[in-house]
């Protein structure tokens, strides 16, 4: 939708082009939007102010309180009635909405900062993982770490009922065995299944005979099952699919309710909130990030990477990660708006910040039943700072998309 | 085809199995005893015991490894979570703590106020926003197109609880032409066939009643439905747009067949597809604001009542709610990826 | 096939799209031609039948005997009558279903029956329905007198179940004549039977809905003006005249209380119409109220007082310069004036000076942060305080540790989550509070101790670890009821009074108990505020006379200081 910048100077230096980075060509798409650069105007307005007035422009929300000043209307210049200027009008403690509103930018950011840096490292590196290994075979080590940690994943359920530790640790030690031992041995799998059945049977029967018939016979039962599993090395799409289930059940629970439940079981707080609209967005990051790895993993550099022989974990972080980073960095700008949005809606209802302290959703709850009494100011002003931060930062994602990937303009 | 269908209707059961030990953990999780949220300021050690007796609080939570350890197989298995999973699959939710009332009760006449809202607001979502995005996206760069695109990302940017509050304000207070919050006014009757007011007062041809109930759902389907909308009229318009620059459009219109005819014969059809992924997603997110929108226009829905239990630890009501909007959440994508693979010949079903 | 499929699909979609758009469609020119009305859009323009009443909250439950919120009296009190009734806008207790006269040492009580009253349904009121309803509250293995149900009032007002309880018989006479037997003689005898609470259910329908009885689903019986008819839980209760009542039949024939939670959203609905009253406003709502001719505005008699409590479970509490600090740092007046509005007056004793024994002589403390100051740095806190001990465990309903001696732990204001007849705006309060203390030295954390039933709980359990608002509103008009409810002694008493512990205080109240002369025990009682107010036990903060906000049509409505008021008197004027 954006006019191509213009093209005619840049052919002149095409030597100097070709050491200009991705990043700095992103940069220069980024500033010829106009949109973009409505938005990144719009944020750096808020982070400003909001991080200027934290330190400079000091507030004491807990001392906050004039009687004489309460509920009046915006004014510009000093009256009879409001002695001092308050752009935005006061609450009804009599305290200046405009230093609220400015203060309470600077909770909303750091929400907003924390909340999808919650997000996006669980979740991020869970997609990565996820995706990764989806096409990926485990080598050894990894089969065997997988294999111990599901050996003892499993084992810890006949541990839990027959109160033996030692259990889930003999577990952990058959998987890492059926781990080491797969492909060395050429033997058919049914033999295989019986072996590892019997061995998880017994583990699990033996040791709970020291407690009762009873619980060595499900001790047992759980054994055996848990044998059969182990009898076949697993490859990474197992992981991948138990990655993604888990995350479809986070996401089939609607957000704000989810967030209100977290927040109920934390308690209230601003660093509450953060957990909870920072957890509610895990599944949004696993998901973008497996199917950008996805998408990648088959492409020729990651391929050659594999034939010379490096390691996983240099191929996911030198050539995957570098190679998926804008979608995530859209992403991630445009839960930032999100996030500061989940944050109102939570201090709206009562469940962000302890009062005093200025949040822009809670300003808007508490001033709400003033509406009737005509103080429109109050609901009017913490509304549209919510509104315009957030547009600022989906502007500067719309932009970024258009910047970071010109293929995928919107 | 079959096969597909099955395989994905069977993958929906770990997922909803994972969704009932999760919503069983957040009741163990949340602060607070159930049997002491009941009796409330009566508790005291005795009435406690007696509460968790009759409620079957006392049994552990999965797994009785007491009773195992004892020789009794079945005790093994006599768990609060096998208890509540028994009771969901006879379809019975509990009743609430605080009133005791069966908990489908409460949610027959509460359901229905929140799919009627949900149900217009994406009406109002899809009649407002397929139109607009098709035409913005065949007008591309236009000032329509310009105005389309900062408008729906103002949409998706308002906080829709303030939105509610200003159209309150607006509406209510100054103009005083609609109603401020409830679902009727008072001595409007409508006959409950399906209780959803506007369908009820149509097929009893209460006119009276249709006006009444349609004013006061009005506001609150409105600040409901614009998120929706915002994001629909945004997809219709990029994919229409992915689609347009494909090489069969440009062949089309080589061939010289008039704009509107490549536009609805050939373009909407494969435009239509990411487009339905959203709206099933969207409703995810309906439900979801339907907990601020209740609120703010007092709606009797489902929305506000899992809100007030959640403050209320009223455990059942939440674990019954929370469930049946996962259960919708889980069968509308489902019914998405079926239509997709319907719809889509790339996608092969084995 | 394929294309077939697309465009079936298609199709239907843009049906569904259709019908619903044209379910919206006949109604638009209903939506433009609303801005050329000026009245809301409600018009059965028949005569007005139905009284609407919009409160904040809905009721716990109708069986009266199971609750302590006045939300759900308002609509018992409407169904349900008691053996005596408060007199119209008085506290005086009068013949209701019953005449009682004492005995020569008031410790037998007998009562004549109202004859002719029948039930809603239909059965009759005699001494074996009175007899039913007490032993059922008295006997903990009566049959209907559940395991889930706790008759709270009935061990509050009578001393105990079972044995423990003041009433040790209920004779039957005849049909039409009871006798109360009581252990003790007891003053206030009268003014407790006419309690909401102790209402007369029909014996048969506790019988038939059991356990459910005053459920949404149960509804409740009585003989009273109005009867049952539905509850919509959280939304509407409704009610219909009674045309068989006893006494004055009611003028209005259909009752709807209806709850709208938000302050401002109940207040836009009464100015809108959709509702004929309301209680509880925000303070510039009443304004606007008082200005508008089509609103009036009646205020119940102050009998609640709204309080900051002390947990005397915190070591730096049990001092009293720090108690005395903490009561010149707070400016009263300022939170009377700017959140009850002029419907407040500042507290200096417990009972509101409508009660007997109201002590008119104590002297306030003065609002003067620089004395809270220095009296901390007394205490040894010179520096002011941000952070206080426990000085012993403090445990839960189950015996779990929540706080172990000596932990040291941030110093909290809880404020209540929700705004009561005696606390208008706590939230609000609760803000202005802290920045009074912060300023007088002490570094509050205001604290949200979950909803409101948690919030009491909490109370009752002693385990709101700080400062704490709370409020405390009469149900009989006796002091007894205010002061004897927590200071007397026992361990829940003292529990629910953050653990204040007074024996000398104890001993007056119950002495002043028993007395039959007013004067006698009024004297008993100022002394006891005067030691209150000498240890600084709590701060009292206001009396509410609490506003209701009635249409000026609204005609017989009479504000009662305690129990429900009495519907079957209003009607409207046109």
């Amino acid at each position: 939708m954006t006019e191509l910048p213009p093209v005619t100077e840049e052919i002149n230096d095409f030597a100097v082009r070709e050491h200009r980075s991705l990043w700095l060509d992103a940069w220069r798409r980024l500033i010829s939007n106009r949109t973009a650069m409505i938005g990144l105007v719009v944020v750096a307005v808020f982070v400003l102010s909001a991080v200027g007035a934290h330190f400079f422009w000091k507030y004491d929300a807990k001392m906050d309180l004039n009687y004489s000043a309460k509920l009046l209307a915006p004014n510009l210049r000093t009256t009879e009635k409001s002695t001092q200027i308050h752009i935005f009008g006061t609450d009804k403690l009599g305290r200046d909405i405009f230093r609220r509103v400015v203060h309470g930018g600077w909770n909303s950011l750091r929400v907003g900062l924390v909340a999808v840096g919650i997000s996006l490292s669980i979740g991020g590196l869970l997609g990565l993982l996820a995706g990764f290994f989806e096409s990926t075979d485990l080598n050894r080590r990894e089969r065997t770490i997988l294999m111990a940690a599901l050996g003892l994943g499993l084992g810890a359920l006949p541990a839990w009922i027959a109160r033996q530790p030692f259990q889930a640790v003999l577990f952990g030690l058959l998987g890492v065995a059926s781990s080491l031992l797969h492909g060395k041995t050429s033997k058919k799998s049914s033999p295989r299944l019986v072996e590892y059945g019997l061995a998880g049977a017994l583990i699990g029967g033996t040791s709970g005979f020291l407690v009762g018939p009873m619980v060595a016979l499900v001790c047992g039962l759980v054994g055996l099952s848990i044998g059969l599993l182990l009898a076949r090395p697993v490859g990474g799409k197992v992981f991948s699919s138990i990655v993604m289930r888990v995350m479809d059940i986070i996401l089939s629970f609607p957000s704000y309710l989810l967030a209100i439940a977290i927040v109920a079981f934390l308690g209230p707080g601003l660093e509450k909130g953060m957990i909870a609209i920072g957890v509610v967005g895990i599944p949004i990051y696993a998901r973008l990030a497996r199917s950008a790895v996805l998408s990648v993993t088959q492409k020729e550099y990651v391929l050659a990477a594999h034939s010379v022989g490096e390691g996983h974990g240099r191929i996911l972080f030198k050539h995957i990660v570098p190679n998926i980073l804008s979608p995530i960095i859209v992403q991630a700008t445009m839960g930032l708006a999100n996030a500061i949005l989940s944050a109102a809606a939570l201090g709206f209802l009562g469940l962000g910040a302890i009062p005093p302290e200025p949040e822009w959703g809670a300003m808007l709850g508490d001033s709400y039943k003033y509406l009737s009494s005509g103080a429109w100011w109050a609901v009017l002003f913490p509304g549209l700072a919510i509104m315009f931060s957030v547009l600022g930062f989906n502007l500067l994602g719309d932009g970024l998309r258009d910047a970071l990937d010109p293929k995928m303009r919107v | 085809m079959g096969r597909y269908i099955l395989r994905r209707l069977l993958s929906v059961i770990p997922t909803l199995i994972g969704v009932t030990l999760v919503i069983f953990l957040f009741q163990r999780l949340i602060p607070g005893d159930p049997a002491v949220a009941m009796l409330g300021e009566h508790a005291n050690a005795e009435n406690v015991a007696r509460i968790r007796e009759q409620f079957g609080l006392d049994k552990p939570a999965f797994l009785d490894r007491d009773a195992l350890a004892e020789g009794d197989l079945p005790g093994f298995f006599d768990s609060q979570y096998v208890r509540y999973f028994g009771r969901l699959l006879q379809f019975d939710l509990g009743e609430s703590i605080h009133r005791r009332i069966p908990i489908a009760e409460t949610l027959k006449e509460r359901f229905p106020a929140t799919v009627e809202l949900s149900l217009l607001a994406m009406s109002i979502a899809l009649v407002v926003g397929i139109p607009i995005g098709i035409l913005s996206a065949s007008r591309r760069n236009s000032f329509l197109d310009g105005a389309t695109m900062i408008g729906s990302l103002v949409g998706v940017s308002v906080p829709i609880f303030w939105l509610g509050i200003m159209e309150i304000m607006f509406f209510a207070v100054i103009m005083k032409w609609l109603p401020s919050g409830s679902r009727l006014s008072s001595g409007i009757v409508i006959k409950p066939i399906t209780n959803l007011l506007l369908l009820d007062s149509l097929l009893t041809g209460n006119w009276v009643g249709f006006k009444d109930a349609f004013l006061h759902i009005l506001m609150p389907a409105i600040s409901l439905a614009t998120i929706p909308t915002a994001i629909i009229t945004r997809m219709t318009r990029s994919s229409m747009l992915d689609v347009l620059q494909e090489d069969y459009i440009r062949t089309a219109s080589a061939k010289g067949l008039s704009e509107r005819i490549v536009l609805f014969r050939h373009a909407l059809k494969n435009a239509f597809l990411p487009v339905i992924t959203i709206i099933g997603i969207q409703a995810g997110t309906l439900l979801a604001g339907a907990v601020l929108t209740e609120t703010i226009f007092s709606w009797p829905g489902i929305g506000k009542w899992v809100y007030d239990s959640i403050l209320g630890r009223d455990y059942p009501i939440v674990q019954g709610v929370t469930l049946l909007i996962a259960i919708i959440f889980l069968v509308v994508n489902l019914l998405v990826d079926l239509s997709y693979a319907l719809l889509d010949p790339r996608i092969s079903y084995e | 096939m394929k294309r077939n499929t697309f465009y079936t699909l298609f199709a239907l979609l843009i049906m569904a799209s259709m019908l619903l758009a044209a379910c919206a469609s006949p109604s638009e020119p209903a939506a433009t031609q609303a801005p050329g009305e000026t009245e809301p859009p409600v018009v059965p323009a028949e005569t007005k039948d139905t009284f609407i009443f919009g409160r904040g909250a809905d009721s716990v439950q109708l069986d009266p005997a199971l609750v302590t919120d006045g939300e759900s009296f308002r609509v018992t009190g409407q169904v349900l009558d008691s053996l005596y009734a408060f007199e119209q806008g008085t506290t005086n207790p009068v013949p209701s279903l019953a005449e009682c006269t004492p005995n020569a040492d008031a410790s037998v009580w007998s009562c004549k029956l109202r004859e002719g009253v029948k039930f809603h349904d239909g059965t009759d009121f005699n001494a074996d329905a009175v007899i039913f309803n007490f032993e059922r509250w008295r006997f903990t293995d009566n049959p209907y007198h559940y395991p889930s149900q706790v008759f709270e009032y009935y061990e509050a007002m009578w001393g105990g179940f079972d044995d423990a309880s003041l009433i040790t018989a209920v004779n039957k006479i005849d049909d039409l004549n009871v006798e109360f037997v009581l252990s003790t003689p007891m003053a206030p005898f009268l003014a407790n039977l006419a309690m909401d609470m102790f209402a007369i259910s029909s014996p048969a329908a506790i019988q038939a809905a059991g356990e459910a009885y005053g459920t949404p689903t149960g509804g409740c019986v009585g003989t009273g003006p109005y009867k049952f008819v539905s509850w919509q839980e959280g939304t509407e209760i409704k009610l219909v005249a009674n045309e068989d009542y006893w006494g004055e039949k009611p003028k209005i024939k259909n009752i709807i209380i209806r709850v709208i939670p938000d302050d401002s959203a109940r207040f836009l609905a009464l100015q809108a119409g959709d509702i004929d009253a309301l209680e509880q406003a925000v303070v510039e709502d009443l304004a606007t109220a008082e200005a508008d001719k089509n609103l009036q505005v009646l205020t119940r008699p102050a009998l609640n007082t709204s309080y900051l409590a002390f947990n005397f479970k915190i070591k730096e509490f049990q001092d009293i310069k720090v108690r005395e600090a903490v009561a010149h740092a707070i400016d009263k007046q300022g939170l009377i004036s700017n959140f009850f509005g002029k419907y407040g007056t500042v507290a200096t004793n417990f009972l509101p000076p409508l009660l007997l024994g109201h002590n008119p002589d104590i002297q306030d403390w003065t609002y003067d942060p620089e004395l809270s100051k220095s009296l901390l740095a007394e205490a040894g806190f010179p520096d002011g305080l941000s952070e206080v001990t426990v000085a012993e465990d403090v445990t839960d309903a189950d015996g779990n540790v929540l706080y172990t001696a000596g932990q040291k732990i941030p110093l909290r204001l809880y404020y209540m989550p929700v705004t009561r007849f005696y606390f208008p705006a706590a939230k609000e309060v609760g803000e202005g509070m802290a920045a009074n203390l912060n300023a007088a030295g002490f570094k509050v954390e205001l604290y949200l101790e979950g909803d409101w039933p948690t919030y009491l709980g909490g109370r009752r359990n002693g385990t709101l670890m700080g400062l704490y608002l709370l409020g405390w509103g009469g149900d009989n008009g006796d002091p007894d009821n205010f002061l004897g409810y927590f200071y007397a002694t026992g361990a829940e008493p003292i529990k629910r009074e953050g653990w204040y512990q007074n024996a000398d205080l104890a001993a007056i109240l119950q002495e002043a108990v028993t007395l039959p002369d007013p004067e006698a025990r009024a004297a008993l009682y100022r002394q006891a505020e005067q030691m209150l107010h000498d240890d600084v036990a709590r701060i009292w903060l206001g009396h509410n006379n609490t506003p209701l906000i009635l249409s000026a049509a609204v005609q017989g409505y009479v504000p009662q200081p305690v129990g429900a008021e009495n519907y079957e008197f209003v009607w409207f004027s046109n």
